[in-house]
């Protein structure tokens, strides 16, 4: 039993407290204690006066470690230092960055220097010290691996990790209880620095890492060109193993046994790069063969030219757990081809991606979106149902690229809810998109396929609707492609896209110069223009959340703002929304007065379970 | 452990779906509370699958205040019947889950406070709300200098200079 403060224990418990006061302390206690000198009366030789001068030196250097100890047990007393060490190494271990923000400011590392207390209990927290960077200097990183105390760790070395001897040594020194080793960083897209020391490293990890659960080498300049004898063929609990660029990975069947998560992707200016051999299908065929376990598969331009049809000899791969499989070869009849090998459980998701050339014409471009249109329309047994066009001029910063989606349903973006028919998903890069031409083609090329559309990646604002001179996208160039089509009755929109709705029910979001959002009609605009689609019937919003305030992408709202627009869009078309659904949305500070509201002017209101909308 | 008196059942209405509990602060106040509200804490949980083995009901004291004890059954009202993972005992050891928008706040109270609910919420096994305190004061210091973190948390510096110069303490980034 603990109690409160220290008034408490002073009187629940019986200790000698010593004199009351600092004088009757000094004469009672501590004076006694010291030397007494008086070379006046009794004057001595210079050995006498140099024991005495060694003598006080010793009284000042204990009375200093006498305040420290009285400082300690002042320290004990302190109510931050009743929490037991469990409690305190947990409040330590919100100190520490989390390890994938790749925040490497070492400032909370100043929690072991406060006192002795904090210090001890930090230094037996070995939690605090496994989550290691090599961006560290070398001396922390060989602290930290020494401190962590053979609990598993996790290591990270991004761009600028300087990677040195020493360093390499320490990772090597600590393989036997590393978990988890990340090495580049694919989004960084820069490179180690030091090429011979990554060399050095994949030399020198040839020791058996019994707990290793994920490897991830990225390389973005340095290319691998030998498989190294990575862990002496022995790391049983790999579970997933994520390459990027690196292909010296040694295509072992021995690290297939738990692997859940295989990533391999080159990028497209390594591809057919004779000076970086990449694995041959047949060496991942046999490790995939050995991976029953495997759920995510991603292959992206990964194998040198595939030739022929079915490889002779080889039995169909059964990866019966597989949940997703990306696969991104450099034509898609390689990719199809590698479908050939591998069964893949109708549940799985299966994507394929294709990189088209940037100086394609758009004649090009539109063939092969048509070509891919017209197999997944005509082709019921089709094997996967969706297709991502990525639009590349620059590999390195494919996330920012222009994408095209088809797929045969969007079971992925609203679980709640199946539907078919051909979506045709636009991810644009925001307002200065430079593929305007692009998208009006590939939307020229669809003309059947728009039974419904959703996702529209594009921030709005007032330039967004205005038609550019420079030939970059706007909103006008969306209205003149879907807008005028009368067949377009359904929109969804997710959380990261609240403008499509708002193109959908006519209104847009804009900032006056004060930073904050409204949403309003557009300006500008002749009132014979109307940015509605006329048969709109029903209205689908994901994980929308509804608060007080507007937020830029429309993902959080207020409830009256979505009310107005479905009442003017109402007035507009002459006919209300047929059916309004709020699926995964959740509302922590609506008024529940606008949602009332908002049934009145829609014909109904469909709310998934899984939000906290109240139906009533 | 904490002291068990025996009570009689016209204290505390044991029978039906809603079964109470009797809590006994350190300042000797009588809470009466819902068993289901405080199902969250396992130490309480143990207590009760106790009094069933012996078919017998107690108060059960606690050492702490009824201020204190008030706020951690405030926390356990709030979240009672939500699930969260860091109280599944079944459950791997928490991690750094996202801080929780009530309970920041909740935890919205002095530094003092604060470390009485923490060594409360510690006491009866509320792992959920250990988390969430070791968060906020974790809050506290993040980011302050040495000096601030011992200013914040009322400790002096009592390293001797052997201990302050250890090659450990030299380290930089």
């Amino acid at each position: 039993m603990y109690s409160e403060d220290a008034k408490d224990i002073k009187q629940e418990e019986s200790r000698p407290w010593g004199p009351d006061s600092p004088e009757a302390y000094w004469n009672e206690t501590t004076r006694l204690r010291f030397v007494s000198i008086d070379p006046v009366a009794s004057p001595k030789g210079p050995e006498y006066y140099r024991d005495v001068h060694q003598r006080i030196d010793n009284e000042l250097a204990a009375m200093h470690m006498a305040m420290c100890y009285a400082k300690s047990r002042r320290n004990a007393i302190a109510p931050i230092s009743r929490l037991p060490p469990e409690i305190m190494s947990r409040v330590f271990s919100f100190c520490v960055p989390d390890l994938h923000a790749y925040d490497t400011n070492l400032e909370w590392i100043k929690i072991s220097h406060v006192c002795t207390r904090w210090r001890t209990v930090a230094l037996n927290s070995t939690n605090i010290w496994s989550e290691v960077y090599l961006q560290w200097g070398e001396e922390w990183v060989g602290e930290m691996l020494a401190r962590s105390k053979g609990t598993p760790v996790d290591i990270v070395g991004s761009h600028n990790a300087g990677l040195t001897r020493r360093k390499v040594g320490d990772i090597v020194k600590h393989l036997p209880h590393t978990r988890s080793i990340e090495i580049g960083n694919y989004w960084d897209r820069k490179t180690l620095g030091d090429v011979n020391a990554v060399h050095q490293l994949c030399l020198g990890l040839h020791a058996p890492a019994p707990i290793l659960e994920s490897i991830s080498l990225t390389s973005h300049e340095v290319h691998m060109h030998h498989p190294y004898p990575l862990f002496n063929n022995s790391a049983p609990h790999l579970r997933a193993i994520y390459l990027y660029n690196f292909t010296g990975f040694p295509w072992t069947p021995c690290f297939a046994t738990n692997l859940v998560q295989l990533d391999i992707v080159l990028n497209l200016k390594f591809t057919g790069d004779h000076d970086m051999p990449s694995p041959s299908i047949d060496e991942v065929l046999d490790v995939l063969r050995h991976s029953r376990a495997l759920e995510y598969l991603v292959l992206v331009r990964c194998f040198g030219p595939i030739r022929g049809g079915r490889r002779p000899g080889h039995r169909i791969v059964d990866l019966p757990h597989l949940l997703l499989c990306t696969l991104g070869m450099t034509s898609l009849s390689d990719s199809l081809h590698i479908i050939k090998h591998i069964s893949i459980p109708p549940s799985a998701e299966l994507r394929i991606v294709l990189n088209i050339d940037p100086n394609i014409a758009d004649e090009t471009f539109g063939t092969v979106f048509s070509s891919l249109s017209e197999r997944i329309t005509n082709t019921e047994d089709m094997p996967f149902y969706e297709v991502i066009v990525r639009y590349s001029d620059d590999d390195e910063h494919y996330d920012e690229d222009l994408e095209f989606v088809i797929s045969r349903s969007s079971d992925g973006l609203c679980d709640t809810q199946t539907r078919h028919g051909l979506f045709l998903s636009l991810c644009t890069g925001g307002t200065n998109e430079p593929h305007a031409d692009l998208i009006k083609s590939a939307m020229r090329m669809l003309p059947n396929a728009m039974g419904a559309l959703f996702h529209i990646g594009m921030s709005m604002d007032r330039d967004t609707f205005r038609p550019r001179t420079d030939g970059t996208f706007c909103v006008q160039d969306w209205l003149d492609a879907f807008g005028s089509k009368t067949d377009v009755h359904t929109v969804y929109t997710d959380r990261n896209d609240g403008t499509t709705f708002c193109v959908a029910l006519g209104m847009f979001m804009d900032a006056e110069g004060d930073g904050v959002w409204r949403f309003t009609e557009e300006p500008d605009a002749p009132a014979t223009r109307r940015y509605f689609l006329p048969k709109l019937s029903s209205l689908t919003l994901y994980e929308v959340h509804f608060m007080e305030t507007v937020w830029f992408y429309g993902y959080e709202l207020p409830l009256y703002v979505l009310f107005v627009m479905c009442m003017k869009a109402r007035q507009r078309a002459n006919s209300p929304l047929e059916t309004l659904h709020l699926v995964s949305c959740r509302a922590p500070d609506a008024d529940w007065g606008w949602l009332k509201a908002l049934k009145g002017v829609v014909g109904s209101i469909e709310l998934s379970k899984d939000g906290d909308l109240d139906p009533d | 452990m904490p002291t068990i008196v025996s009570v009689d059942d016209s204290t505390v209405p044991g029978e039906g779906s809603s079964r109470l509990l009797l809590l006994v602060s350190s300042d000797n106040k009588h809470i009466v509370v819902e068993e289901d509200i405080m199902s969250r804490s396992r130490f309480i949980s143990k207590q009760v699958e106790g009094f069933e083995a012996t078919s017998q009901r107690h108060a059960i004291l606690l050492p702490f205040s009824s201020f204190v004890l008030n706020k951690v059954i405030e926390y356990c009202s709030h979240y009672r019947g939500y699930y969260l993972l860091e109280d599944d005992p079944d459950a791997a050891p928490p991690g750094r889950s996202p801080v929780r928008e009530w309970d920041q706040e909740f935890l919205d109270v002095d530094r003092n406070m604060l470390l009485r609910i923490i060594k409360a919420a510690h006491y009866l096994e509320i792992k959920s709300l250990v988390g969430s305190c070791a968060r906020a004061i974790a809050d506290m210091i993040r980011g302050k200098t040495t000096e601030e973190m011992r200013e914040i948390l009322g400790v002096e510096n009592d390293f001797t200079p052997e201990e302050e110069h250890s090659p450990s303490s030299k380290c930089t980034g």
